[in-house]
């Protein structure tokens, strides 16, 4: 077991033969889930075992304590992007409600003459609120395609009809996509669109769901107005997430959920909401969700800079070269390993997905079939689902030989 | 914990998925329905005969998973010959009992499918036999 593998109690527990498990546990699902390190699994025990109080409220010891660490996870989630202040940090509970808040608000203010873009590799979380809205206020949605490597085909965009692209009003893009691995220029996109609509007003909107895990993301480098994330993919508990918005996009940001906390007083008639972070964060939050993703982050810097990054591009440049010497599979997204994250989607050819990643589960190897919340996509693919492996800090190329082995399996079990 | 196909089973599910018994499309059919799970892409259009409330012949053009494919081979198998009512009292548990395979509750739906299409089209015409119109 390697070093950082140690750290995940998981990995020994599940190295124990018991009834038809034998021990085997390649886990290459991270594009879903990861796992979680001990500091984690800790931090959540101790917030129960320890504190137990709640955040905001009371003014005992362990309510301050509470308090003390949960504002200090947001100080380090702002420093972990390198946002301005801690005030631009809100929690969530994951990408996916961070997206339909913004999408709420922007619903106050778009009309039927405005332009939404997204691209064609966007996870469901970063289309349906789109076209939800779209019901009901007929504004245009733009989709920038992909190019045969899996790559945003952004050169496309000068080529787009002046009247329509002069109507511009929102960019929401993935970071990262969950089914290719393609990491996106976001940072040259978002000023190649402001330099091409310099009087437009553009909401640029970053869905960092899978490259905040992967990659250091400097939100002011990026100068978006709202980057969102998810807590569980990037070693924290489920059910935290973030929506980072710069302070005079926030400012102007309209909540999602009213109640309790978020407001500054209430009388029978009317309420005044607070004008901080706070305004974003109604009712009991999910306290030790945000406690453990302070530990996921500490976790995350322990390592020296660029540490990381330096293995997941390894890892990929490996996995890459052996899914591509395998034969008799078709393996979608980018064939090199530059800008691409350790995601891998492919098809056994003449193989269901689904057959193929139950084999491989049948072999202790994690996979994940399906569409992968990316319909569209697949559609652009012309496949109705793929199966993904996706790595993570504690994947070694030991983990990759035996996803080819467990290839060669599924091979030999459907006489392919 | 996963449920795991039984290394046995998937033998059969091999055999089925690679000769599926009813392939194909039944001529001048009584019936015939097709049956979409969009969320996985499987598709399968069934039809069939039925004379005097028995079903004479059935057959199934699908797309989708070894598993789906072979529990269509394997209930179009069983059900060919036998009267629509004793079709469509057959429970999922007698269904699930009768592939004999394994699965986990993630794989339960691609056995189903072609339970739940041939019910649909039976209960149509069961429906309309009795000039019940749907």
């Amino acid at each position: 077991m390697n070093s950082i593998k140690k750290d995940f109690a998981i990995f020994e527990n599940q190295s124990i033969k018991i009834g038809d498990h034998d021990g085997r546990f390649i886990y290459l699902d991270s594009a879903a889930t990861s796992l979680k390190p001990n500091a984690v699994i800790d931090t959540v025990k101790f917030f129960y075992s320890y504190l137990g109080a709640p955040v905001h409220r009371s003014s005992y010891r362990t309510a301050n304590r509470t308090t003390e660490i949960y504002e200090q996870v947001r100080k380090s989630v702002a420093e972990f992007i390198n946002a301005e202040s801690e005030h631009e940090i809100v929690f969530t509970k994951n990408t996916n409600e961070a997206i339909n808040l913004i999408a709420n608000d922007l619903g106050e203010s778009l009309t039927d003459r405005d332009v939404v873009v997204l691209s064609r590799m966007e996870h469901h979380a970063n289309i349906v609120p789109w076209i939800k809205l779209q019901k009901k206020i007929k504004f245009k949605i733009m989709w920038l395609d992909i190019n045969e490597e899996g790559r945003l085909d952004w050169a496309q965009i000068p080529n787009w009809p002046l009247k329509l692209s002069n109507r511009i009003r929102v960019v929401s893009l993935a970071h990262a996509s969950n089914v290719l691995g393609t990491i996106n220029p976001i940072k040259d996109i978002i000023a190649y669109i402001k330099g091409l609509l310099p009087n437009n007003v553009i909401t640029f909107i970053v869905d960092g769901a899978q490259a905040v895990p992967h990659i250091e993301v400097d939100v002011q480098d990026l100068d978006c107005g709202y980057y969102v994330f998810s807590g569980h993919k990037m070693l924290g508990p489920s059910g935290v997430g973030v929506l980072y918005a710069k302070q005079s996009v926030l400012d102007l940001t309209q909540p999602l959920l009213y109640g309790s906390h978020m407001i500054s007083w209430v009388t029978e008639e009317s309420f005044m909401i607070n004008e901080d972070e706070s305004a974003f964060e109604a009712g009991t939050p999910n306290i030790e969700g945000v406690l453990g993703l302070g530990a996921a982050i500490d976790y995350l810097n322990q390592f020296e800079m660029g540490y990381l990054e330096e293995h997941d591009t390894r890892l990929t440049e490996y996995a890459l070269k052996k899914l591509q010497q395998v034969g008799g599979i078709t393996l979608y997204g980018p064939s090199t390993f530059e800008d691409r994250l350790g995601i891998f989607s492919f098809n056994v050819d003449g193989v269901h997905a689904h057959d193929t990643a139950q084999v491989l589960g049948d072999m202790g190897i994690c996979v994940r079939a399906g569409h992968h919340c990316a319909m569209p996509l697949m559609d652009r693919l012309g496949v109705s689902s793929t199966v993904r492996a996706s790595t993570y800090l504690y994947n070694t190329s030991n983990d990759i030989d035996e996803l080819i082995k467990g290839i060669e399996e599924v091979k030999k079990v459907f006489k392919k | 914990m996963i449920v795991v196909m039984d290394s046995l089973y998937r033998e059969l599910i091999i055999e089925h998925w690679q000769h599926p018994q009813n392939s194909g499309k039944v001529r001048n059919p009584t019936f015939q329905l097709t049956h979409e799970n969009k969320y996985c892409g499987d598709a399968i259009l069934v039809s069939g005969k039925v004379k005097k409330d028995k079903l004479t012949d059935v057959k199934f053009i699908g797309e989708g998973c070894s598993v789906s494919i072979a529990s269509a081979s394997m209930f179009t198998e069983h059900i060919k010959g036998m009267a629509v009512k004793s079709i469509l009292a057959i429970s999922q548990k007698e269904f699930l009992e009768l592939l004999g395979i394994q699965l986990g509750t993630m794989r339960l739906k691609c056995a189903l499918f072609v339970y739940e299409a041939i019910n649909k089209a039976l209960t149509n015409v069961s429906l309309q036999s009795h000039n019940i119109s749907v």
